[in-house]
């Protein structure tokens, strides 16, 4: 007889009340996978996607997709793990050796794990609302009986379409997630075939809104602002049924991934803030934006981004990454770079596009030149080090170029289209300034940023002093060029006057200049001084 | 960090509410007075979408006591309009009629545009007031999603999840659902 003892565990995390119950354990021997028998099968989820003109989720039409690469293991009545494996890029699975009558449930982890071999990967989607815990789906205990059997799984949508709304659990969900990150690592693996993607954790919940502000309590509260990598290992997404979830919108889950692989891999000098088609933006966080949009179109094939939304997930908005209607096109637009990146990947020509490049060039600058270069990232840096590789394209990424308004980039510092950067040593560096002429915090102009060098190692003060008037609040953020790092930031709450001291080695830095206050224009002189 | 110390200036500066309330919120048990803490989208990152922005004050009251709500959104766009279009969680009522859909015109010379809510709750928890912001027309359409909390009472979350969290033998933390599930025996 099988006596159940059911331990209830009250865990208690830092700011969060998470009731977890431990696992049946019942008092028969564990299973050990010394048998004969085999259990095969193929896990699938619920799959949907847009509606034909992209606004809102298409519930009529839910098709199994499968689970690819998935953990799946096969636990015994002691809640023990007899054996385990990975799902196929068809979503099937095979478990050897297992005994007779014993019984067996198959559960499958919303979670990629691949530790062996030339590409490694690790990928779970967790609860942030119950304690990360991981999401899995079950199947029933079963006996294995005397022969080998078949058990397919499937994570369903938990949407009732009579009611219109999601009656149960959704436990697709976590899956198409899943399905999406796994589409873009194949686009990075089809350009690097040697590549240990580092561990990553992705945050799901029916609970995510957009609200808060992100602090570690509201996010246990589902509170995630938005969709977003957090600048380290995890992704957050939204799961607000009537107002918005992200979970099928794979642009965007590609998006925030398109972030995480920057970081990881290449190098986003990004420095974030509101961002919208039309805005003339500072030229780091055009270049991450628009990548994120156009690795999206790239990872999928599929140049209709779009974002689902509203009561019965039926409302949304789609923008096509390649034929848009240019906004005030240019170097410093997210749109332009966008369609710009596409257009040099894609295989359709079309109007100034006459080049086909594929991905492998495009990924060969982002994990080299991109990633070393030593001016901020932006198109600047990028496409001077695509032509520098790709010598033979010079007209036709000029064609592409221009047709966003973008004249022949010949640096990477962008040297021939706005006054970007200037050199202290030959402009005395006074009366640096910079403007919300084109919009506050990450628009143009709102940064300046100053190219120093430095012939003594030492230990230097950098200060910033404003010259016309008293409301500004300078600050700054200092940068070694080579190899690229960040040195320091300089951002007290302070009016007229910023300074930070640093050792610093002989080479050559970029001191990145803003107002926090976002004066209509305030001007600084730069000191740099060794002690 | 300088957002965090600025954060917590505007905290103790504070923003009282007036008492200066719609009729209908005076027929109410109790309004809320108390220093209210600003919460603001700006500046931080957004998915790409409608270029609007949105300040609201914090919402904090007893069950059975009104949320005055102060909202204001912020756009860089300056002609047309844009639509805001509310929805409440149950339970969460507003003591003025509430339009599902508000539209703003838009002007050359001003950025801010105000809405304000009247809300309470007769159960204790955490409630959400939905927007969605839609800015554009045709192809350039974007849409916007926001929520603002209303802590009723102690203001706990009511998890939506039917998941059975469980602490599996191997010490993981599970969410746990049942698949949908078919087993076939190969003689």
């Amino acid at each position: 007889m099988i006596i159940y003892v059911v331990l209830l565990a009250f865990v208690l995390s830092a700011c969060g009340e998470v009731n977890t119950v431990e696992e049946n354990i019942p008092t028969t021997p564990p299973i050990v996978n010394d048998g004969s028998l085999s259990i095969t099968g193929k896990i699938t989820f619920d799959k949907i996607g847009g509606n034909a003109n992209r606004v809102g989720l298409d519930y009529d039409n839910i098709r199994h997709e499968p689970a690819k690469q998935v953990v799946l293991k096969a636990i015994g009545r002691q809640g023990e793990v007899v054996t385990e494996t990975t799902t196929d890029d068809n979503g099937e699975y095979r478990l050897n050796n297992l005994p007779k009558n014993v019984e067996l449930k198959i559960r499958v982890y919303a979670k990629l794990k691949k530790s062996q071999g030339d590409v490694r990967w690790d990928v779970a989607v967790l609860d942030n609302t119950n304690g990360d815990s991981q999401y899995v789906i079950e199947g029933s205990f079963a006996s294995t009986r005397t022969v080998n059997s078949v058990r397919n799984l499937n994570a369903s949508l938990g949407w009732s379409s009579r009611r219109r709304v999601y009656s149960g659990v959704r436990e697709a969900a976590p899956f198409a997630i899943l399905d999406s990150v796994y589409t873009a690592m194949k686009k990075v693996i089809s350009a690097d075939s040697k590549i240990d993607f580092p561990k990553l954790k992705v945050h799901w919940s029916v609970n995510n809104v957009s609200a808060g502000d992100g602090t570690e309590r509201e996010l246990q509260d589902g509170q995630i602002v938005t969709s977003h990598y957090d600048g380290e290992d995890g992704l957050y997404i939204l799961g607000d049924e009537g107002g918005d979830t992200d979970e099928f919108d794979n642009h965007i889950i590609i998006h925030e991934w398109g972030h995480y692989f920057e970081s990881k891999f290449s190098r986003a000098d990004n420095i974030g803030g509101p961002h919208s088609e039309g805005d003339m933006l500072d030229m780091r966080v055009a270049f991450g934006e628009g990548f994120g949009n156009a690795f999206s179109a790239i990872a999928t094939d599929d140049p209709i981004y779009y974002d689902t939304s509203g009561q019965q997930q039926a409302l949304g908005w789609a923008m096509d990454i390649e034929r848009a209607r240019p906004n005030r096109p240019g170097w410093f637009s997210e749109s332009s770079i966008q369609r710009i990146l596409y257009d040099l990947y894609d295989r359709h020509d079309d109007g100034e596009d006459h080049l086909s490049m594929g991905f492998i060039p495009l990924y060969d600058v982002l994990v080299g030149a991109q990633k070393n270069t030593p001016a901020f990232t932006s198109i600047f840096s990028f496409i001077s080090a695509l032509q520098q590789e790709n010598s033979e394209y010079l007209s036709e990424i000029n064609d592409i170029l221009q047709s966003e308004d973008i004249s022949p980039i010949t640096d990477a510092y962008g040297s021939t289209h706005h006054q970007l950067y200037l050199k202290l040593n030959t402009q005395t560096g006074s009366n640096i300034c910079v403007t919300t002429t084109y919009g506050i915090t990450n628009k143009v102009d709102t940064h300046k940023y100053v190219l120093f060098s430095l012939n003594q190692t030492g230990r230097y003060t950098v200060s910033l002093s404003q010259t016309n008037g008293r409301g500004a609040d300078p600050d700054f953020g200092l940068y070694r060029t080579s190899p690229f790092e960040s040195v320091g930031k300089a951002e007290e709450v302070r009016l007229q006057f910023e300074q930070g001291r640093y050792q610093l080695r002989s080479g050559d830095y970029i001191l990145d200049i803003s107002d926090y206050n976002d004066l209509k224009e305030a001007c600084f002189n730069v000191d740099i001084v060794k002690n | 960090m300088k957002k965090i110390a600025l954060i917590s200036a505007l905290l103790l500066a504070g923003l009282t509410t007036e008492m200066a309330l719609a009729d209908e919120s005076r027929t109410l048990s109790s309004v809320s007075k108390e220093v209210k803490k600003i919460i603001t989208t700006e500046g931080k990152y957004r998915k790409p979408g409608a270029p609007i922005d949105m300040r609201h004050t914090e919402a904090r009251v007893a069950v059975g006591e009104v949320a005055v709500i102060d909202v204001t959104f912020i756009t860089s766009l300056r002609s047309g309009n844009f639509d805001i279009e509310v929805t409440l969680d149950e339970g969460l009522k507003s003591s003025k009629t509430l339009s599902t859909i508000t539209s703003f015109q838009l002007s050359p010379d001003k950025k801010d545009y105000a809405m304000k809510f009247n809300v309470s709750a007769q159960k204790d928890g955490l409630y959400y007031i939905r927007l969605l912001g839609k800015a554009g027309e045709g192809e350039g359409i974007r849409m916007r999603s926001f929520a603002i909390p209303v802590y009723v009472g102690e203001g706990k979350l009511k998890k939506k999840g039917q998941q059975l969290i469980m602490k599996a033998k191997g010490g993981e933390n599970l969410s746990i659902s049942k698949a949908q599930e078919t087993i076939e025996y190969t003689e």
